[in-house]
């Protein structure tokens, strides 16, 4: 072998190894999340599990139902949603069909580049301001609460709804812009009746992504929604989300092995699950529509 | 003969690119008019000053005056919606919108916020039928139009077309993108819809021109070099680059 052919093997296998390291980590991840979910369910039924409304792994009387943290992650992405949809989708509609395109070209990446703050900035941003500013308005309302984290979060993820709306929609072929001014429609009309359908499955994707993101979220949360798990749909009290919890024990001194230990685990295993069948449909989405226009 | 569109002195440009040179010429209602020309030398341009659609670029701008039936297209106070739905448009690449047949042909009624179910109905069907297409679509109205051939997609936007009552059709070259068999059912459509409409047909066949066309218009450089019955321009044009052209000598 010439020493320039083993060069290139050196390189080629380096190559090899980094990507295979990538896919092996995250294999090895969801093998420890598996491994620990079972031995957490020898322990708990899964019935009690999904069923009883209490979330006590650290009580005397405790209790491992996984509903009291899925309501909180419910309802602070509902209460994100809220927020983002009609923003995201507006402001995308506005970048894409309405404004300049000079415009256009310098926003689209100062989108993205909101996407870089930490989110533990939003977090305190939700503590600190928005929490006080609502106490205003809503008396009742307790300087934990699921509806200030929601709504940050919300404002969190605009960018990334807007964004990939505002791709969605632009990628509809001129042509069927044309076709609908050719008819005599207004601006708003080619918006609603040509370009949302035809980009509904871009915007879809781009929504869920946005739910995903919103259900993954741990700082915002964890700083200000409360850490109590609680039953409950009243965004005005404290909470506690899947990913708050997960921050929460891995504070904390459980030993490993201790079924306290293995509820992170078990915790992360619904959150994995959950975000994986929405980012795939997602990715699905998404390819329909790419694969509609191009 | 009764002139319905007056075009004078048009002079037009995209920011500081001069498209259109003091074009003047008359449109006469109910006839073709076929408009030839090489590759960018304005025919698309001239077409679409006649319906407004150039108005969606920013740096579009027009000089001179364009009139139908008597209105200044380009007044202050023209609607210019109403303004597209009487002088309708055909484009290039069959541009239906991915949702039924149906609904393609019934959304310029939609939204004039005509939703009657039996004005619809009959509608659809009467423009399916002008358009030659009803006795192959009236069992799937509910299809999807993308799943149409090229020629019926094309034939289904002129059905589009003609369901908001326009008076004048233009057409943007609508063969250019379909096959012989299909290019000759539009030709022998766009015959049948001169006894009730006013055709101008932009192509870059010269068959084409010299078939159906009453009138023909030859732009270069984005001037129109002749203009006259299209026999006149095909057999005896007073211009030697009208005469080239025709001949196939370039372009
Ligand atoms: N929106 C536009 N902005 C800038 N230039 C344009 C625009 N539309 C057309 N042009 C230019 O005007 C000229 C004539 O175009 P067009 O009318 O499409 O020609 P044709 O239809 O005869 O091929 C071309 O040089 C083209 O590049
Ligand atoms: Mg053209």
């Amino acid at each position: 072998m010439t020493p320039l052919r083993l060069k290139e093997k050196v390189i080629e296998s380096t190559f090899f190894l980094s990507s295979s390291l990538a896919i092996f980590i995250n294999l090895a991840i969801i093998a420890i999340l598996t491994f620990e979910s079972y031995g957490f369910f020898h322990k708990v039924s899964p019935i009690d599990f999904f069923t009883d409304t209490q979330w006590t792994p650290f009580f005397y009387d405790k209790h491992y139902g996984i509903l009291s943290l899925f309501a909180g992650t419910f309802l602070t992405t509902v209460i994100a949603l809220a927020v983002a949809l009609p923003v995201g989708l507006i402001s995308a509609i506005y970048l894409s069909e309405y404004s300049h395109s000079r415009f256009r070209v310098s926003v689209k990446p100062m989108l993205e580049m909101i996407a870089a703050v930490p989110t533990v900035v939003y977090g305190y941003f939700a503590l600190l301001f928005v929490t006080p500013l609502l106490k205003n308005i809503i008396p009742g309302l307790a300087s934990f609460n699921s509806l200030s984290a929601g709504i940050v979060m919300g404002i969190m993820i605009i960018p990334l709804i807007a964004s990939l709306s505002e791709d969605a929609i632009h990628a509809v072929p001129l042509m069927l812009r044309e076709g609908a001014f050719a008819l005599g429609a207004t601006r708003l009309q080619v918006v609603r009746r040509v370009l949302l359908p035809a980009a509904f499955s871009g915007i879809a994707a781009s929504v869920i992504l946005g739910v995903s993101r919103a259900i993954g979220e741990t700082m915002i949360v964890a700083i200000a929604a409360g850490l109590q798990p609680r039953f409950t749909l009243n965004p005005l009290v404290p909470i506690e989300t899947v990913t708050s919890y997960i921050v929460q024990v891995s504070q904390g001194d459980a030993a490993a092995g201790t079924i306290e230990f293995q509820t992170i685990f078990v915790a992360g295993a619904s959150l994995f699950v959950m975000t994986f069948i929405l980012n795939t449909i997602s990715y699905g989405l998404r390819k329909r529509y790419m694969q509609a226009y191009v | 003969m009764q002139k319905i569109i007056e075009a004078s002195n048009l002079r037009v440009s995209f920011g500081k690119t001069q498209v259109l040179k003091n074009v003047s010429m008359t449109l006469h209602k109910d006839k073709i008019t076929a408009i030839i020309g090489p590759s960018g030398c304005g025919k698309s341009t001239f077409l679409r000053c006649l319906n407004r659609m150039n108005d969606m670029y920013d740096n579009f701008k027009l000089e001179g005056a364009i009139s139908f039936k008597g209105d200044n297209v380009y007044a202050k106070e023209t609607d210019v919606i109403e303004m597209r739905r009487r002088i309708g448009m055909v484009f290039q690449k069959p541009n239906p919108f991915p949702s039924s047949i149906y609904e393609n042909v019934a959304f310029g009624l939609r939204i004039q916020n005509i939703n009657d179910k039996k004005i619809l109905d009959e509608v659809v069907e009467r423009s399916l039928k002008k358009a030659a297409l009803w006795d192959e679509v009236k069992d799937r109205l509910g299809n999807s139009a993308l799943r149409l051939s090229g020629g019926q997609q094309q034939r289904l936007c002129i059905a589009r077309t003609i369901a908001v009552e326009s008076e004048v059709i233009l057409f943007d070259e609508p063969c250019s993108a379909l096959d012989p068999t299909s290019t000759r059912k539009i030709e022998d459509l766009i015959l049948e819809l001169k006894k009730h409409y006013t055709i101008i047909i932009v192509t870059h066949n010269m068959h084409q021109a010299k078939r159906i066309s009453d009138f023909t218009g030859f732009f270069h450089l984005g001037e129109l070099v002749e203009f006259g019955e299209t026999k006149k321009i095909f057999e005896d044009a007073k211009e030697k680059l009208t005469r080239d052209y025709v001949r196939g000598d370039f372009g």
